[in-house]
């Protein structure tokens, strides 16, 4: 029988479950993924859950529970860093060691140590993660070779205008229905953590609520690398958070383009980057008269009723701003 | 004579307002929700039927509230919109060139900015109940003052007590503190009021242009205390409209006018939907993890809305 692999769905399975999903399939695992958050996962979470923390990571400790019967090994790599010059928050490195020790019991978990901040992706974190499946050192760097094919295309969808959400359930095989054939009239830029923003427990289904606004939601994925480096560029300082980073430089990106009508900003409420760099969307959003901008600071307690009463006025504005705009053209017009 | 109406239901109260094609509110209603929404729009319904003068006509209806898809369905609504656009367009035709508004009820309070005419930004108070008008009914009690005659009282303050204003509980503690050290009624009222305004815009209007002319509405705007203690903040004369209390509703009137321009003829059920027997009820959808909690609305017997799911595999109704 195929060794079972579990991927929690949280965190940064949000940006790489289609590598690693493909990686482990490649050497002959079978990959297993918890369940979409529900109110009884995010429940199990916070029982185990000693101190406080984030929304992200009381909710990753659920999703591990509700895996942990199911599978061999759990797969939570330490993640310093995940691209060049930027670090991911600490939370990140310190997980897999936070999970042991709060449930002793638990598979043993696979905690690959990725830090590519100076020399990128190194064969022997690549080695650490398969070997347990296969001891060939050339299958595991094949393996990973194909990985990296399919997370590029994954990230081409994206680019092409579909949220991650929708590029991962295509990965999966589901229908996504095309952007063009959409119905979208307004134009809005969603921004924040990954996993905040697409996991539909956190954001309260945010995404959904939009389109059946009529609006087309664009995400930092959807710009490449260079873009976002573009957009922070005149800050006077670099962030060195990977997900802020992203988040302020679409934003600055977005607020720029005139590609939008609004721009919306998601935050877990305890989240320690969030709170600072939101100070600096804030500042920039303030000073764009044309693009409409709203934070919004989300965590376990808050209610549905909020935030669709600010959704539609948000779209409502959008919407009059429009109008009144058209109807002052006209006028000047004539 | 030509009319439109407009139908405000939050969680505290239900407000119901009839305009003319001017523009001009001909009755109005103000009755507590009590947890009850639907009876809350029926018994509004019949009070503002015998109210008005026979003869007129109501041309398109419009809710607003965080009640307002459930009133929408009930009585045929031309328009449903958030309540932060109604006040918005109800507090632009009063005055046009406002910039600014304060909107503070009994849980919720809101800040929503205005340029030329259209609301450009907005926020809303959430998590904390100390920018809202609960804060002072629960100060008042603990002092003894009926809430009416709060604002009365601060005006007669002489040199208004300074209350840190933070939260809830620390306010009451230290409300007690400066009682016990002799403080006297008049200047600990005119101190809360000041500490409701610092919070409110503290946190509400936090990094919001606020600017004259400033329109405050909402059921706290009753209050002569806060008036003027937005005033000594913000150095200006702070603008409280004849109807502040049910602007929500008169805004709703106004969406419901201009929807109409459009759409032409009313969706309106008629003031007979006040005898109409609504219920509703919920389950618990067993089809995944999520287990939402679904709402139906029967009326007379037949489901005729369902919300509450996140799938929405139940909002469609099989005919
Ligand atoms: S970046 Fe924020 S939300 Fe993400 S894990 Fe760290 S504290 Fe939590
Ligand atoms: S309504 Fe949909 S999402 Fe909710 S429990 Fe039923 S099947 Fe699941």
């Amino acid at each position: 029988m195929a060794i079972r692999v579990g991927i929690p769905r949280a965190l940064l399975y949000y940006r790489f479950y289609p590598l690693w999903k493909t990686f482990f399939t490649e050497l002959g695992a079978e990959v297993i993924v918890s369940e979409p958050t529900t109110q009884e996962i995010f429940r199990k979470g916070l029982k185990k859950f000693i101190g406080d923390t984030c929304l992200p990571m009381k909710l990753v400790f659920g999703h591990v529970i509700t895996l942990a019967d199911k599978v061999d090994y759990l797969f939570i790599p330490r993640l310093v860093s995940i691209e060049k010059d930027t670090y991911l928050c600490p939370h990140f490195a310190g997980l897999p060691d936070v999970l042991r020790a709060i449930m002793p019991d638990l598979p043993p978990i696979l905690d690959t140590y990725f830090n590519v901040r100076k020399k990128g992706v190194t064969m022997r974190s690549i080695y650490e993660a398969g070997k347990r499946f296969d001891k060939n050192p050339r299958r595991i760097y094949l393996a990973y070779q194909k990985a990296q094919e399919v997370y590029k295309k994954f990230l081409e969808r994206i680019r092409d205008g579909i949220t991650p959400q929708e590029a991962i359930q295509a990965f999966d095989g589901e229908e996504v229905p095309p952007v063009k054939e959409r119905k979208e009239r307004l134009n809005i830029a969603l921004v924040g953590n990954p996993y905040t923003v697409y996991d539909p427990f956190s954001s309260l289904n945010i995404i959904q609520k939009l389109r059946k606004l009529e609006a087309r939601i664009y995400t930092s994925e959807m710009i490449p690398d260079e873009t976002i480096e573009e957009g922070i560029r005149a800050l006077s300082k670099r962030i060195y958070w990977t997900f802020g980073k992203e988040t302020v430089g679409a934003a600055f990106h977005y607020l720029d383009s005139k590609e939008i009508d609004g721009l919306i900003y998601i935050i877990s409420f305890e989240c320690g980057p969030d709170s600072l760099l939101k100070e600096i969307v804030d500042d920039k959003a303030r000073k764009n008269k044309k693009v409409a901008y709203m934070s919004l600071v989300i965590d376990e307690h808050t209610g549905e009723t909020g935030i669709d009463t600010r959704l539609d006025a948000f779209v409502e504005m959008i919407k009059r701003r429009r109008r009144s705009k058209k109807m002052e053209g006209e006028k000047n017009g004539k | 004579m030509d009319t439109y109406l407009g139908i405000d239901v939050g969680s505290i109260s239900t407000n119901l307002a009839v305009i003319n094609e001017e523009r001009k509110v001909l009755v109005w209603e103000y009755l507590l929700t009590g947890g009850k929404p639907i009876e809350a729009v029926q018994k509004g319904l019949k009070e503002i039927e015998n109210k008005l003068p026979s003869g007129t006509e109501i041309k398109g209806v419009s809710s607003t509230g965080s009640a307002r898809h459930l009133t929408g369905i009930l009585v045929g609504a031309d328009t449903v919109k958030s309540e932060i656009i109604a006040h918005a367009v109800a507090a632009s035709h009063l005055i046009p060139e406002v910039k600014t508004i304060f909107e503070i009820g009994g849980q919720d309070s809101k800040i929503i900015i205005v340029r030329d005419g259209v609301v450009v930004d907005f926020a809303m108070n959430t998590i904390c109940a100390a920018g809202t008008g609960s804060f002072l009914d629960h100060q008042a009690q603990r002092l003894g003052v009926p809430i009416e005659e709060f604002g009365d009282l601060a005006l007669q303050a002489k040199a208004p007590t300074r209350i840190a204003g933070r939260c809830t509980v620390f306010a009451e503690s230290d409300m007690i503190h400066k009682q016990q050290t002799g403080h006297v009624t008049e200047n600990i009222v005119a101190g809360l009021c000041q500490a409701l305004v610092r919070n409110y815009l503290n946190n509400v209007g936090k990094g919001k242009e606020i600017l004259p002319p400033t329109v405050f509405q909402g059921g706290v705007a009753a209050n002569k205390g806060m008036k003027t203690a937005f005033e000594e903040e913000l150095g200006y004369e702070v603008i409280v409209p004849e109807y502040y209390h049910v602007m929500g509703a008169i805004g709703a009137a106004m969406l419901a006018q201009e929807t109409i321009v459009e759409t032409k003829k009313t969706k309106f059920k008629g003031f007979e939907v006040s005898e109409v027997d609504y219920k509703t009820r919920s389950f618990e959808c067993t089809g995944c993890p999520n287990l939402c909690e679904v709402i139906e609305v029967l009326m007379n017997g037949e489901v005729i809305s369902r919300w509450g799911d996140r799938c929405g595999k139940w909002e469609v109704l099989e005919k």
